[in-house]
């Protein structure tokens, strides 16, 4: 080491790459979140939603064998039984694309969307390390000063709320879709669900990206550690809260909540009202079981306002990236 | 010499306020004192050095290249900024690590590294494990010396280094610097602390209102300044005597009288004549010096000359 006497010599080694050095941003970014407990706790919670899922699709696909031990032992609880489930069993052997393809594409729509709000709590609680704290302290200036630009700083920073989000929900949402399907009876279950895990990846991957960069805009507005947790909290149930005044007073409000528009953009991309009808159409039983849906609901499953909700994720982006270029870029 | 830093016709401005207004000057490589009030100028220029900030127009280069979005260079300077700039939360050998990866410098260097720097500035090492927003403000500076020195930088910009810190921290930080500038480092050095710069720099830059006042090595500024007169402080145990000598010699342009305290403070009007008749004028008037002083060589001097 140069330094460990009192002469002093330029450094002229191996420097690591500029992707190792945002690597390192967002690495720390992360340990720096894990540092509070509670959003430990908020991860374990995730993992074990994501656990309970995945026995939950274990469950389901036991269903589906007809010499399952759970398929045994409900069709000894009774003759009626036995035939029903016989029956339900073949309808769904018969048409494994509904079966594995369209349940999970509805089962992961729901876990996607209604897992969304522990991420939402999670990236709050992690808005301080993300530019707030360096912000307060001004060590944002130490950070330029080295060997990264403010570009790579908010790279790095943007990987930070990335992971945080990958933690508590795009992983274990994932880990359930691997795992469920790990433990099912034959391989063909990753390729009969591919298009859920096509459409939960297109879901996920596109809202990490979002809520990456609102938590971004959000974390810069102040440099208060209380405020900026405070101000997306207050954002996030505020938008929750007017959605049903909005729908009959003006619709378009509706759109300054973001999880709103990520639900809808949900729709969307899972193709929700599509799939439930193609369920109806193949197989029975489900037919029976959809049959009170109300027309208004089947509406709005198969007709998400995308465009109105895009346009509000745009100007929520558009606003973040401003706030950010106010903050955080330098002149 | 090649110059370090050069600027031509800068200017930086912030929407109608002129923050540097078309200033061309070279820094040499050693050890330059940056000098002038608030709102002078300098930290804006500080920060278009360090690449914080992007010239408004004309252009500014470090080793002949432009800072602005220049990481390549940013690795070869070391910026210590005025005020905290440390995250409370971490320790500093926790922040330094995290500072070296970004820097570029490898895994398993860093946590070596950074421990020798803090040696280094003299973080004693019973604090290391504290928080550094349980910190003084004169430690904290030293973490901010630290992590400027930590990737070995060729040139090292520091923005009031000296605030926070007490007369001993104040010495071992002029030593250090020092020290960097024997091993090849230069520096440049902002302070509100004449004294302190006086005794570091040999080479200084003074702006005022986003101009560059003055620029160059103490005796080339001093012989620049018209009217310069060069002010003398003799303690001696006839005062009177001698200003009647000197006087009579018509070498003075005008003395204070304090007899009492047996000081003579002269004014002379051409220097160098003054000083080769000095020692015979001294001898002929008989009287005994204990101590002369020089009163216009200071910086404060320079700084009130130019400035004024």
């Amino acid at each position: 080491m140069p330094l460990h006497d009192a002469h002093y010599q330029h450094w002229d080694g191996l420097h690591t790459s500029i992707w190792g050095r945002r690597r390192v941003i967002a690495q720390n970014g992360i340990s720096a979140c894990l540092r509070a407990k509670l959003l430990r706790y908020v991860v374990l919670l995730s993992w074990a939603g994501g656990l309970v899922m995945a026995a939950f699709l274990f469950f389901l696909g036991q269903v589906l064998v007809p010499d399952s031990l759970l398929v045994r032992w409900v069709t000894q609880i009774s003759p009626d039984m036995r035939v029903f489930v016989r029956m339900f069993t073949s309808w769904l052997v018969d048409h494994p694309e509904v079966s594995v393809g369209t349940t999970q594409n509805v089962l992961f729509y729901y876990y996607g969307v209604y897992s969304m709000p522990v991420c939402i709590v999670a990236l709050g609680m992690a808005l301080p390390a993300l530019i707030t704290r360096d912000l307060a302290s001004n060590a944002i200036v130490i950070y330029s000063s080295k060997a990264v630009t403010r570009g790579d700083y908010l790279l790095g920073k943007f990987c930070t709320a990335f992971g945080v989000i990958t933690l508590t929900w795009l992983g274990p949402v994932c880990g359930a879709w691997f795992i469920g399907n790990l433990l099912a009876p034959n391989w063909s279950f990753f390729w009969h669900s591919r298009i859920a895990l096509l459409h939960l990846l297109m879901f996920g991957l596109g809202s990490a990206a979002v809520l990456s960069a609102l938590a971004l805009g959000v974390s810069a507005v102040s440099s208060r550690e209380k405020s900026t947790p405070a101000l997306w909290f207050i954002w996030w149930v505020l938008g929750f809260a007017i959605q049903p005044i909005a729908v009959h007073t003006l619709p378009w409000l509706r759109h300054v909540s973001f999880g709103y528009d990520l639900r809808q953009s949900a729709l969307a991309v899972f193709h929700l009202g599509r799939e439930l009808q193609t369920a109806e159409d193949s197989i029975p039983i489900f037919g029976q079981m959809l049959s009170h849906v109300s027309q208004q609901t089947r509406d709005a499953l198969n007709h998400p306002t995308l465009g109105g909700s895009v346009l509000g994720l745009a100007l929520m982006l558009l606003a973040a990236g401003l706030i950010i270029r106010k903050r955080v870029v330098p002149e | 010499m090649n110059a370090l830093i050069e600027a031509q016709e800068l200017s930086r401005w912030y929407g109608i306020v002129m923050g540097l207004n078309n200033v061309t000057f070279q820094i040499e490589p050693g050890l330059t004192g940056l000098v002038g009030p608030n709102g002078a100028g300098k930290s804006t220029l500080i920060q278009i050095i360090t690449g914080q900030l992007k010239p408004s127009s004309g252009r500014l280069t470090v080793f002949g290249l432009e800072p602005w979005n220049n990481p390549a260079l940013l690795r070869r300077i070391g910026y210590c900024p005025e005020g905290e700039a440390v995250p409370k939360e971490l320790r500093p050998l926790e922040w330094l690590k995290g500072l070296g990866l970004l820097s570029g410098l490898r895994p398993d260097e860093v946590e070596g590294r950074a421990e020798a720097i803090l040696d280094k500035v003299k973080l004693p090492r019973e604090h290391w494990g504290k928080r550094l927003g349980q910190y003084s403000k004169g430690m904290k500076q030293r973490v901010k010396l630290g992590q400027g020195l930590l990737h070995e930088p060729e040139l090292l910009v520091l923005d009031e280094p000296m605030n926070g810190l007490d007369p001993m921290g104040r010495q071992e930080m002029a030593h250090t610097l020092k020290e960097l500038c024997a091993a090849g480092v230069s520096i440049l050095i902002s302070s509100h602390i004449l004294a302190e710069l006086e005794a570091l720099c040999n080479n200084i830059l003074v702006l005022n209102w986003g101009r560059i006042l003055a620029s160059g090595s103490q005796k080339e500024i001093r012989s620049d300044i018209k009217n310069w007169s060069e002010e003398l402080e003799i303690e001696c145990d006839a005062p009177e005597k001698l200003a009647q000598h000197l006087f009579a010699a018509g070498v003075l342009a005008g003395f204070d009288l304090s007899a009492e305290d047996g000081l003579l403070r002269i004014r002379v009007k051409d220097a160098a004549a003054f000083y080769e008749r000095w020692t015979g004028l001294l001898l002929e008037s008989g009287v005994l010096v204990h101590a002369i002083r020089s009163r216009s060589r200071s910086l404060q001097n320079i700084y009130d000359k130019v400035t004024t």
